[in-house]
């Protein structure tokens, strides 16, 4: 056979896997869709689940994005604070290694083991029972070491001559790292995020057991982080969409059950997608905005 | 040009083939005149057990160009960088000997590197202007150094891009970004950035090696520009670039032996006699393009 033939050949075969990806992502997310959203409303999105049909996902939506928004909140400065330190400053010796270690082997921690590492620590030895809190934690003990491991990628990344270019103007490491290499880093920081982001949203194992498989009814006027009405109280228990996926398809007594179950999937998903697609044009002006490009 | 006694010389037909010839004019009559900027005293560095250079004794001029040759290797890069302690980056590296600075030692106990970068700017090999618009780029040291007034500032920029011989290819993009020009107003805004901050030297390591003849020229005009106010080092390549921008010219070169591969200090002469009556046998051959 000839170089030809052989490029011909493998030209195909790696045209074929691609559209088999993308046919096969594509499928399935129209197939969540044309099931999902006939159900969407604007009741089913606010409304509280209901015992009889009919009910709403309106507090695991927000119970969602909440704690998204918590463990990013706790993540972010953490994971990029320990990034920063383990790519610019970690001398390479045993101690850094092990870290290095540590960090990837949590990173591909099962979720369903976090969850239950969040139960014991968190819910039983800290008390915080069931609540936005146990899980806000949870998922940071889930999502930490990817952050740490873009944040640290990413600054990696970062071409050696502009970090030489601004301590040869006399800058210091650190004054180096705020105004030249953490801005060149950002679009990997960027992204990296994101995809953490969608990890978290969609995360169900980790939470079922911290932030717990009921949510109270709220009342939106509170604004309270400590009655248990309260939107943004963290010592209440919060069921988030993927939960409510995952609870309702297996235990679910309502008539509608199903229904409400592909409504949720595709409220989730699309709701992945507008986060995704956002973050990232946010990013873009972000990076514009510092950078002037 | 014709009538430079240099140059006559050259056309007569004793090392075959031709080096390269020596164009600067004003360089020649006063060298050898002016204060010593920097000293270098019986300086090595090391790479972990790697002895990169070894013993190199040269005293740099204020005010001159001051050229380092040599092939590939023989550690001129690494001496330059000696020069404002670049290389304290590389883990595992160790020096002996010392190098001053006016009066200032690089290498003491109590050396305030940041501080001392201040006073030795550096150009790159390849243009590195940060991801940031023109202005900003130019703009960084003295604002990161304090300077808060935008008018004064505004100033500091547009002098610097003058110097740079860049102010009228950019004056209307200023807040373009840096990395939108050319690889060659990149490099002459690298530069800029460095003027702007006002070191006593610069330090240019291979700074035309990425860049087309045109700009090349351009780069080595400004030298001679810069050569007014500036102390300025040169690692360079190209031989033809030595002999047309430096006042003095250091040739360096590794020992070829298996036991000791360390970069020495062959010669160290006025440009004009270096490349035209090189004193050691090695430099005749480097230059003449028997090896390198």
């Amino acid at each position: 056979m000839n170089a030809r033939t052989t490029d011909r050949i493998a030209t195909g075969v790696i045209w074929a896997f691609s559209v088999g990806i993308v046919g096969l992502l594509a499928s399935f997310l129209l197939y969540l869709l044309v099931k999902g959203v006939s159900h969407i409303s604007w009741h089913f999105l606010t409304a509280a689940p209901s015992i009889t049909a009919g009910g709403g996902i309106g507090p695991e939506l927000w119970n969602s994005f909440y704690l998204l928004l918590l463990t990013m909140v706790i993540t972010i400065p953490l994971g990029l604070g320990a990034g920063v330190y383990m790519s610019e400053f970690a001398p390479a010796n045993k101690v850094t290694e092990g870290i290095r270690l540590a960090t990837e082997t949590l990173a591909s921690l099962p979720s369903i083991i976090v969850g239950l590492f969040g139960l014991l620590l968190f819910v039983q030895t800290f008390h915080f029972g069931f609540s936005v809190l146990a899980g806000a934690l949870a998922l940071t003990v889930f999502n930490l070491p990817i952050i740490e491991r873009v944040t640290e990628n990413s600054i990696r990344a970062v071409p050696q001559g502009l970090r030489e270019g601004s301590l040869a103007l006399g800058m210091t490491r650190w004054q180096s790292i705020r105004t030249v290499i953490i801005p060149a880093a950002i679009p990997g920081l960027i992204t990296g995020i994101i995809l953490t982001a969608g990890r978290i949203f969609g995360e169900a194992a980790a939470l079922l057991f911290t932030a717990g498989q009921s949510s109270s009814s709220l009342n939106w006027g509170d604004i309270s982080i400590w009655n248990a009405t309260s939107p943004l109280a963290l010592n209440r228990p919060a069921e988030t969409l993927a939960v409510h996926i995952w609870k309702i398809n297996s235990e679910g007594l309502v008539p509608d059950f199903r229904q409400i179950a592909d409504g949720a999937s595709a409220v989730l998903i699309v709701s992945v997608l507008i986060f995704n697609v956002a973050a990232r044009y946010l990013g873009r002006q972000l990076y514009k905005r510092i950078t002037a490009t | 040009m014709v009538t430079n006694p240099i140059e006559k010389e050259l056309t007569k037909p004793v090392v075959a083939p031709t080096p390269p010839k020596v164009a600067t004019v004003a360089a020649a009559t006063d060298v050898g005149t002016r204060n010593v900027a920097i000293k270098v005293e019986n300086f090595s560095l090391f790479y972990g057990s790697f002895r990169a250079i070894a013993d190199v004794q040269m005293d740099i001029r204020e005010r001159e160009i001051t050229a380092i040759i040599g092939p590939s290797g023989c550690g001129k890069s690494t001496l330059l960088r000696s020069i404002n302690r670049m290389n304290d980056l590389i883990p595992g590296v160790h020096t002996e000997g010392n190098i001053v600075l006016n009066t200032q030692s690089v290498y003491g106990d109590n050396t305030d590197t940041v501080l001392l970068r201040k006073r030795i700017g550096m150009v790159f090999q390849r243009p590195n202007p940060f991801p940031m618009s023109i202005f900003d780029n130019v703009a960084y040291g003295p604002k990161l150094h304090g300077m808060r007034d935008h008018k004064k500032l505004s100033e500091i920029v547009q002098r610097s891009l003058e110097q740079a011989a860049l102010w009228d290819e950019v004056k209307d993009k200023m807040k373009q970004s840096g990395l939108s020009l050319s690889g060659g107003q990149q490099q002459r805004l690298c530069i800029a950035r460095t003027i702007a901050v006002q070191p006593e030297v610069i330090l240019m390591d291979e700074p035309a090696s990425a860049l087309d003849p045109i700009s090349t020229l351009k780069v080595e005009d400004l030298m001679r520009e810069l050569r007014a106010s500036y102390t300025i080092v040169i690692v360079t390549h190209n031989m033809q670039q030595a002999a047309r921008v430096s006042d003095m010219t250091a040739f360096m070169l590794g020992n070829t032996n298996l036991e000791d591969r360390s970069g020495r200090l062959v010669e160290y002469s006025p440009t004009s006699e270096i490349f035209t009556q090189p004193k050691d046998k090695r430099t005749e051959e480097y230059i003449t393009g028997r090896f390198g």
